[in-house]
């Protein structure tokens, strides 16, 4: 379980620290608890994990020919662009 | 036609085909992707696909570029996924539902080192359904933040512009969603640790 205060401080950091997004201050923390606390370790790397598992799946997901093909058919319709859009979540950004 | 980097949005406002074609040669299949792990159904992941270009097509003409166009399509296909979410559920739909505080004292977390499972055990069918499974029982906001930081590699500002949310509440929401799912899949392995072949 992650009970103590650095273990909590550690939960706080853990995606800055996997993104490299941590300050070297913080980096520094963090690894130095890493070396005396296996539970964090455990969390750290269980967490990376689970990252790689779901980067891996989504990576086997490909476009379909068949969806695709419909997708460029629809896209062909010929008043398509004088169309204004009717989607109001469409912002200029 | 370059299928590589992305069409110029002064031809795609001139109203240039082959331009088009080549924005959706580029960006449909991560669309896609987006899409099916957002509803978790290819049917309504073909109808966000489709939606989201002839939403982009009518507006490019809006498009100022104050972000980037694979930006701006993610924005489009984004809430398009979440008005389909919406739908599939209304009445447990919250964007904005709040997140839980990390410090929370009672929480408690699965501490199994799983990783070093062998590495057939993460590819079996059951594996992949309970990835499945965790990643569908993340709330809207949670799911979105994670699979445009982590699947699609956006970057937090970027998350950011297509969420119109503080760069602070994609982290936020990043490390919940991870601890979440990191979870499930602790749960998940430690009973598969248990059995006899892992021991």
């Amino acid at each position: 379980m992650v009970e103590h205060e650095s273990c909590q401080e550690l939960l706080q950091g853990l995606s800055a620290y996997i993104d490299d997004e941590a300050s070297e201050t913080i980096c520094r923390e963090i690894e130095q608890h890493l070396e005396e606390c296996d539970n964090c370790r455990i969390m750290l790397d269980t967490m990376r994990k689970t990252i790689s598992l779901y980067q891996f799946a989504d990576s086997a997901d490909h476009l379909p020919s068949e969806i695709e093909a419909r997708l460029l058919e629809t896209l062909h319709i010929e008043d398509m662009l004088s169309k204004p859009s009717d989607d109001p979540s469409i912002e200029t950004s | 036609m370059d299928k590589e980097h992305p069409p110029s949005v002064e031809a795609l406002q001139a109203g240039d085909r082959e331009a088009y074609a080549q924005m959706v040669e580029l960006y449909s299949p991560k669309i896609y992707r987006l899409a099916l792990r957002m509803v978790d159904d290819p049917l309504e992941a073909e109808d966000v696909l489709q939606e989201t270009f002839l939403n982009a097509f009518r507006a490019i003409q809006k498009f100022e570029g104050r972000s980037s166009l694979s930006t701006w399509l993610y924005r489009i296909a984004t809430n398009q996924a979440l008005m389909h979410l919406r739908k599939q559920s209304p009445t447990l739909f919250s964007v904005d539902e709040p997140i839980p505080n990390l410090d929370d004292p009672d929480q408690r977390y699965e501490i199994v080192d799983w990783c070093c499972l062998p590495e057939e055990e993460f590819m079996t069918t059951e594996t992949q359904a309970q990835l499945k499974e965790a990643i569908q029982e993340l709330s809207p906001a949670l799911k979105t933040v994670f699979i445009l930081r982590d699947l699609h590699h956006l970057t937090t500002r970027e998350t950011a512009q297509v969420l119109d949310i503080t760069e602070s509440a994609v982290k936020t929401r990043l490390l919940r969603a991870r601890l979440h799912l990191r979870e499930a899949l602790s749960s998940y392995f430690s009973e598969r640790l248990k059995e006899p072949d892992n021991g």
